[in-house]
């Protein structure tokens, strides 16, 4: 082969190259863009303190979905936090190294179930016992996603403080889970909490599980035995709707929550950045 | 010459199936400085950690022997572990200091841990063992710093007063000058001698003049057996053992022997 084809066939392959980074970003931006232009239309006062009202009315917003969303992560995040915290002390302290890295694998395939699933097997486990769809079902199937990424981030943590300060820690005469809960857990607070907003960040834009648990709501969290809404599921409502200001305002709750999940993954980055990590 | 503070009989150690301490009998006595001395990998580190029963906290570390505290075989069934340690304190060879916690908290971590809350209690006890451990005019006007900012030498300092606070009976020490300056390491040295007024001290090392600066006894050991135990001035000058001449010289190739 000449130096000559080789030359083009390397100019050919560059600008291939180019072109699908372009298409990418581009996509990704045509997104955004046309998430804005639509979005910020509907954005007046309204939208953030009003709640949902007749399709007609063009007073009103998203503020009962706003702070159905926060508190079905919120409430989400408490239930499994505990949880990943003292399994990932068990798999880091206490199990042995085999039993760790299957209990890993099985963490890794439970991360990556489709959100549907999570939300299928709440609806059996929580909903048809409860006889009705509930605030609390939709926290259970987010906090089922959120344990498997929670559990791995705080068993990264735990492991990257050396064995050294558990010894210390163990010289000074504390028991072995004195020094776990108290010590160990404490040194590797920044990894722990990055992780919690990662999975908060995740379960807050899904959803799946929760169509068929929280299953939505037209007014403010009643209770945890109640349905309540949620940013996603009111624009998975409005958009199917025939009502033009529901469309709208289904455009303006996709760019409030594209910009929240997007400031809760730019602040974690920036936060570990400011970390050295 | 003291009381004799700990016997070790008849003691062996491993590491799965690596036999790291060979029939080890030793009489330490009180308030003094033993130094185990001995080429890397002879066990000297595993002895000190057999006594304050931090060996088998490691996977697949087992003991097999007594150690005879105050009349009483630390290894019985009955005795639990964590009083033992809280007996017997520890220096790490790497000056370990909790990075989260200030310089006061890390001296009063293993009380408030221990369950004492009474502030003015634990303000007194930090006060002291700092001043105890040299380090009381270095840190008096940063007391809620970070630990992390201190020098080598100061926190290695500051894991003595942390040990201290908790007024153990013995102090082990793993090569407590080896990561540090000779100026830092000449303030241990002399802090140490202060400390055996009130401790028992066991210190490793590898280094000979370290060991006859600061010890009373010395122990030789070599390939996990004890070669040769008695006064320090003796052992340097007048070794009975042909093994301790020759690592004294610097004579002992240690791969050859293994």
């Amino acid at each position: 082969m000449g130096i000559r084809t080789r030359l083009m066939k390397q100019r050919v392959m560059i600008s291939l190259s180019y072109l699908s980074i372009l298409l990418t970003l581009g996509i990704l931006g045509a997104v955004i863009f046309f998430t804005f232009l639509n979005g910020i239309k509907s954005w007046n006062l309204a939208f953030f303190t009003e709640a949902q009202k007749f399709p007609l009315n063009p007073r009103q917003g998203i503020s009962h979905a706003i702070q159905g969303s926060l508190i079905l992560s919120l409430t989400a995040s408490a239930i499994a936090a505990p949880i990943s915290i003292l399994a990932a002390i068990y798999l880091t302290e206490y199990a042995d190294e085999r039993l760790r890295e299957s209990f890993d694998s099985i963490l890794d395939v439970m991360a990556s179930t489709p959100s549907i699933v999570v939300g299928v097997v709440s609806y059996i486990l929580i909903v048809l016992p409860l006889q009705g769809f509930s605030a609390l079902s939709g926290a259970v199937a987010l906090a089922i996603m959120m344990m498997p990424i929670m559990t791995r981030a705080c068993e990264d943590a735990l492991m990257s403080i050396e064995r050294r300060y558990r010894e210390a820690g163990l010289a000074l005469g504390l028991h072995k889970w004195r020094v776990s809960l108290s010590i160990i857990l404490r040194m590797a607070k920044g990894g722990v909490l990055t992780g919690f907003a990662l999975a908060f960040g995740r379960v807050f834009g899904e959803t799946a599980p929760l169509l068929m648990t929280a299953l939505g709501s037209r007014t403010f969290f009643s209770g945890f035995f109640e349905p309540v809404s949620s940013i996603t599921l009111l624009i998975y409502e409005y958009s199917k709707s025939p009502f033009e200001i529901w469309i709208d305002i289904a455009w303006g709750a996709s760019l409030l929550l594209m910009l929240l999940t997007l400031g809760i993954n730019v602040s974690i980055r920036l936060w570990m950045g400011k970390k050295g990590g | 010459m003291g009381d004799i503070k700990l016997r070790v009989r008849n003691l062996d150690a491993w590491y799965g199936d690596n036999h790291v301490l060979k029939n080890i009998n030793l009489d330490i006595l009180s308030r003094a400085i033993t130094a185990i001395i001995g080429p890397s990998g002879c066990g000297k580190t595993t002895l000190l950690r057999v006594i304050n029963r931090l060996h088998e906290t490691v996977p697949n570390a087992r003991v097999r022997g007594e150690v005879i505290l105050d009349g009483k075989n630390i290894y019985d069934p009955d005795v639990n572990p964590v009083e033992i340690r809280r007996k017997i304190g520890m220096i790490f060879q790497q000056p370990t200091v909790f990075p989260h916690l200030s310089i006061h908290d890390n001296v009063a971590i293993g009380l408030k841990l221990n369950g004492i809350n009474d502030r003015e209690l634990l303000d007194k006890i930090v006060r002291k063992s700092l001043r105890e451990a040299g380090l009381w005019s270095e840190v008096e006007d940063r007391l809620w710093d970070r630990a992390t900012d201190l020098s080598g030498g100061q926190k290695q300092r500051l894991a003595i007063a942390r040990a201290i606070a908790l007024e153990p009976e013995v102090l082990l020490m793993d090569e407590p000058t080896s990561a540090l300056d000779p100026g830092a390491t000449s303030r241990i040295e002399a802090l140490m001698t202060n400390l055996k007024k009130d401790y028992t001290i066991i210190v490793v090392t590898h280094n000979i003049q370290f060991a006859a600066r600061t010890a009373d006894y010395i122990a030789f050991l070599f390939n996990g057996m004890l070669i040769e135990y008695g006064v320090a001035q003796e052992i340097l000058e007048r070794p009975k053992e042909k093994l301790t001449e020759r690592y004294l010289l610097g004579e002992v190739d240690l791969e050859r022997w293994l």
